[in-house]
């Protein structure tokens, strides 16, 4: 905190400085590009059948960049990109719209000691690029990106937040490096996810080892500071909302149930008598309070501490190969842990909150500037859908019918994840069926389970980039990855998708990007 | 604020001497504009909805772009940019005026790459990939274009004042393969559809263009329109068009399913049974289009200079014309007859001795007898065309349009362009209708409006 209320006066006397001086140059930066791809194959299609679905937007980003002075340099830029619903089906095709979504690519000062491209000490206050794993393209930087209780994993194709183009952090950012030494410290304002402007505080250091090994950690109080604590932490007002799920009797194996009514009649239609049948309830239906059989209540947080290890290691350096590209052979992995605290039903095991991914850069001899294979595992039971939360950069979440998810049954955003009932709106019977008219789903074990999801544990990705001329990219990426389509919908998503896409080994989708920067 | 004036001021100089990135040499061209104008008269105040009455409604809007283009090497270029337009709902009757609203549209006016290489002297070889602006008929100013604007079926015809399509906006998202050997010239383009829905279908389209003599050139080229569709049951429906909703349910004849995704040909009648013989007709907004072009240079013709001591301008006295064909296949009942589906048009530009720039009349002809709209594409998906509720609607009294267009340039950027038209205007909905429109505002030989633009461009 101490470094939050001296950074403004540093700036503030630089900046009277550097309106003394002259501004010694400006740069001006830019960047366009044009992808296309398709979803090869998705299981999960009772909401939005995205099965063959082209994907495709194009967009345009300036950045300028000012020195001022000889420790002070300033950048502002701005851009936007069209993107498309995808198309779902004839029905749904008709509602495609295109939105043009603009973004702040920087709008930051930065007060540096040192060389200019590798300062030994900066600040820097405003909305500015932070990557602290610049091998990611894919899978991983989660400590950063994506929230902590549910333990939702973001990622796609030229995902900003792995684009060190592209501001992705809005607050403050301390750096400090000592010989091969680094460390930063990072205050960062939620904008992403509802609920919005809460602060988080984290903590990276690195080091390299023997020129061919970097290795790092960290640290993220994430909503450490919340705008308004009632919505970070639900209070007891929101009990309401679950108190008839939590006053359920629980079952001698600890599963709560409801004997339901339901009428007999005869083959004419003629009422006979009054029956009971056992419905199930999970955990997941609830948004804010559990209730054990204890009568231990337990209050969920959107809070939670996220810790971070990583590693880099240039193999071709470490074995002496030469005649590689620079990025060729090299082995880059990163582990967290999404909320060091085990509670309630929902957060009892910290290993299903541990993703672990591993990269690697395959050699191609110069003839590609990465081609670079990602693996991930991540062991969380329920689906990657920030339905419950709420949309991406958006309050609202969605009133859907179409895509099945989400009921608009949250006041405010919750921290647990997605049931059956918000996801197909009836719980499951006793053996696991979804019942919807005069179809019968096994949703129990199967990519469809939202609640006890483990087909999509594994996650990989293939990523190939070749700069021509300095200034000309072709990217190609092939995955099964976080990626989070928009669909064409009667409730469209204005913002953006909610769902992952993908939830079962079988799914895969590609992207090409042709791109052109100075 | 004791930073804010130096800083702008320091930026406003340092602007003018931008270096860009240290190893390129980035052009940057800008554009700025209002543009205003009324609707002086349109006849059809009904099939749009009660609300939509176009007549003395003033039409406004302002926009800015800017592209950066640089030369990355011998052979590559890069461009990109972004642009925004601010545009006003047309406010339609008194009931929609205290809702008139505006919005932004904004746009990348291109996100391309260029690989060119020289074939020897006039001779080249170009190939573009992303998204980039298209234009194979330079001379047109208002109708034509029939080959890569609009669609096949339904034949809807697109123009109007200034479109995007004529300037340098991104019209076009794919790649273009040119090859330019003397005056002979081969553009094979593969374009992702993004104008009307569906969208991302794939065209393949060829256009040839040559230069005859120094003052006759000619062109031509076939465009496989929705060629490779995203989802084939989504550009060709079939019978299934029991989910879709009608468009603007009220104010169509299709309000009941039929008609609106496929065609009930009624083949023959027996007034005494009361039975009547009907054909179903399956079909696809994927077609065929077809297009022959002209351009005739009349001062070279004639070798003529002036008149008396007056000089030509530059473009004074150019002839040039277009004709199309949009969907080769017939359908009965509303695509029988392939001369209703040939657009043509033809211009000349006005002798105007260098007061002004282009000074172009243009005409077009075309036949279609269907609703001149694209409301059942958009809403529904369906190459049917929409049949208004006033089933005595004459759909035969817009077949020809005009359109008379006058531009100059001052000081080398300053523009001021105007037109008096009766043309392929569509304009946005007033917000007091539920769904946008998509139909034609002029529909009748009585119905013009005009349009005034200032812009400055760098």
């Amino acid at each position: 905190m101490k470094a939050f209320i001296l950074f403004p006066i540093v700036v503030v006397a630089g900046v009277l400085r550097a309106g003394a001086e002259e501004i010694e140059s400006i740069r001006i930066h830019g960047q366009g590009w044009t992808q296309m791809g398709r979803i090869m194959h998705v299981t999960d299609t009772l909401g939005v059948n995205l099965n063959g679905n082209w994907q495709q937007s194009n967009g345009a980003q300036f950045t300028a960049v000012a020195s001022i002075g000889d420790h002070l340099e300033g950048a502002f830029g701005f851009g936007g990109f069209q993107i498309y619903h995808s198309q779902g089906n004839a029905e749904q095709q008709r509602t495609m719209r295109f939105i043009f979504q603009n973004f702040i690519t920087e709008a930051r000062m930065t007060y540096f000691r040192g060389e200019r491209s590798a300062p030994g000490f900066s600040l820097t206050f405003g909305n500015f690029a932070y990557n602290y794993n610049p091998d990611v393209k894919n899978l991983g930087l989660y400590l950063l990106r994506g929230p902590v209780y549910p333990g939702f994993l973001l990622s796609g194709f030229k995902d900003f937040r792995a684009d060190t183009t592209k501001g992705s952090v809005m607050g403050l950012h301390v750096h400090h490096a000592m010989g091969n030494f680094q460390h930063d410290l990072i205050i960062a304002n939620e904008r992403d996810l509802p609920p919005t402007f809460d602060w988080s505080l984290a903590y990276v250091a690195k080091y390299q080892a023997f020129e061919v090994l970097e290795i790092g950690g960290g640290v993220n109080f994430y909503r450490l500071l919340p705008n308004k604590n009632g919505l970070t932490n639900p209070s007891s007002r929101f009990y309401s909302q679950d108190a008839a799920i939590n006053a359920l009797p629980y079952d001698a194996t600890g599963r709560r149930y409801e004997d339901k009514p339901f009428p007999i009649y005869d083959s004419l239609g003629a009422y006979i008598r009054t029956d009971t049948v056992r419905v199930y309830h999970s955990v997941n239906e609830l948004s804010y309070i559990e209730v054990s059989p204890a009568w231990d209540t337990t209050r969920y947080s959107l809070q939670g501490t996220k810790l971070m290890a990583m590693f880099d290691l240039d193999c071709k350096k470490a074995l002496g190969i030469s005649g590689l590209g620079p990025n060729d052979l090299r082995l880059y992995g990163e582990a967290a842990v999404l909320g060091v605290k085990n509670y309630g039903t929902v957060y009892h095991d910290i290993r299903q909150r541990i993703p672990v991914t591993f990269g690697f850069n395959i050699p191609t001899f110069g003839l590609l500037d990465y081609l670079s294979l990602e693996v991930e595992w991540y062991g969380a039971k329920y689906r990657n859908s920030l339905g419950k939360i709420g949309n991406f950069n958006s309050l609202t979440s969605q009133p859907g019918f179409f895509p099945t998810p989400v009921t608009t049954g949250n006041p405010i955003p919750s921290p647990i994840p997605l049931s059956y009932q918000d996801y197909y709106g009836i719980p499951l019977d006793t053996l696991g069926r979804l019942i919807t008219g005069s179809d019968t789903l096994q949703i129990k074990g199967t990519a469809l389970d939202v609640e006890n999801l483990s087909a999509d544990n594994w996650k990989w990705s293939l990523y190939l980039e070749k700069t021509l001329h300095n200034h000309i990219s072709f990217t190609a990426q092939v995955a099964n990855d976080h990626f989070r389509p928009r669909p064409a919908a009667v409730a469209l998503i204005e913002q953006g998708g909610m769902a992952e896409a993908f939830s079962s080994p079988k799914d895969w989708y590609f992207m090409f990007r042709v791109g052109y920067f100075f | 604020m004791r930073l804010g004036l130096p800083f702008i001021l320091a930026a406003g100089s340092a602007a003018l001497q931008l270096a860009s990135a240290e190893d390129v040499k980035v052009q940057y061209k800008g554009a700025g504009w209002i543009q205003f104008g009324r609707v002086e008269h349109s006849s059809d105040t009904v099939s749009n909805g009660p609300e939509i009455n176009f007549n003395k409604n003033w039409i406004q809007n302002t926009g800015g772009q800017i592209t950066a283009v640089a030369k990355i090497s011998e052979n590559w270029e890069g461009g990109l940019g972004l642009g925004a337009i601010q545009v006003s709902n047309s406010r339609g009757s008194l009931l929609g005026a205290h809702t008139w609203s505006n919005s932004w549209n904004p746009f990348v006016t291109e996100a391309r790459v260029t690989y060119s290489q020289s074939l020897g002297e006039k001779n080249k070889l170009q190939v573009t990939l992303g998204s980039f602006p298209y234009d194979y008929n330079p001379d047109i100013r208002n109708f034509g274009l029939y080959l890569t604007r609009g669609e096949v079926y339904p034949g809807a015809v697109f123009s109007g004042f200034e479109t995007k399509h004529i300037l340098p906006i991104a019209t076009q998202v794919g790649g273009l393969a040119r090859i330019q050997v003397g005056g002979f010239q081969n553009d094979l383009l593969v374009n992702s559809e993004t104008e009307t829905k569906p969208w991302f279908d794939l065209s393949l389209i060829d256009i040839v263009g040559y230069q005859v003599t120094p003052w006759l050139q000619m062109g031509g080229g076939v465009n496989f329109y929705r060629l490779v569709p995203q989802k084939p049951e989504v550009t060709s429906l079939g019978l299934d068009c029991k989910n879709l909703p009608s468009y603007q349910d009220g104010y169509t004849s299709q309000a009941s399913i039929d008609d609106r995704c496929y065609i009930l040909d009624t083949l023959s009648v027996d007034t005494v049974a009361g039975t009547a013989v009907v054909d179903t007709i399956t079909g696809s907004l994927s077609g065929v289009k077809l297009m022959a072009r002209f351009q005739l240079d009349l001062k070279l013709l004639f070798g003529s200079s002036g008149l008396g001591s007056a000089v030509w301008g530059k473009s004074d006295l150019v002839f040039y014309g277009e004709a199309s064909i949009l969907g080769l296949k017939d359908y009965p009942k509303y695509y029988g007859s392939i001369r209703r589906r040939m657009p043509m048009m033809a211009g000349f530009n006005l002798p105007a001795f260098g007061f002004i720039d282009k000074f172009a009349l243009e005409v077009e002809y075309y036949g279609s007898r269907n609703y001149a709209d694209y409301g059942n594409a958009e809403a529904s998906g369906s190459w049917v065309p929409r049949v208004p509720s006033n089933l005595g609607v004459n759909n035969a009294r817009n077949d020809w349009k005009w359109s008379l267009y006058a531009s100059r340039v001052f000081m080398g950027h300053l523009k001021m362009a105007a037109q008096v038209a009766n043309d392929h205007l569509v304009l946005p909905s007033p917000p007091s209708n539920p769904d946008p429109s998509w139909a034609e505002v002029l529909t009748t030989p009585k119905d013009w409006y005009w349009m005034f633009k200032l812009a400055y461009f760098f």
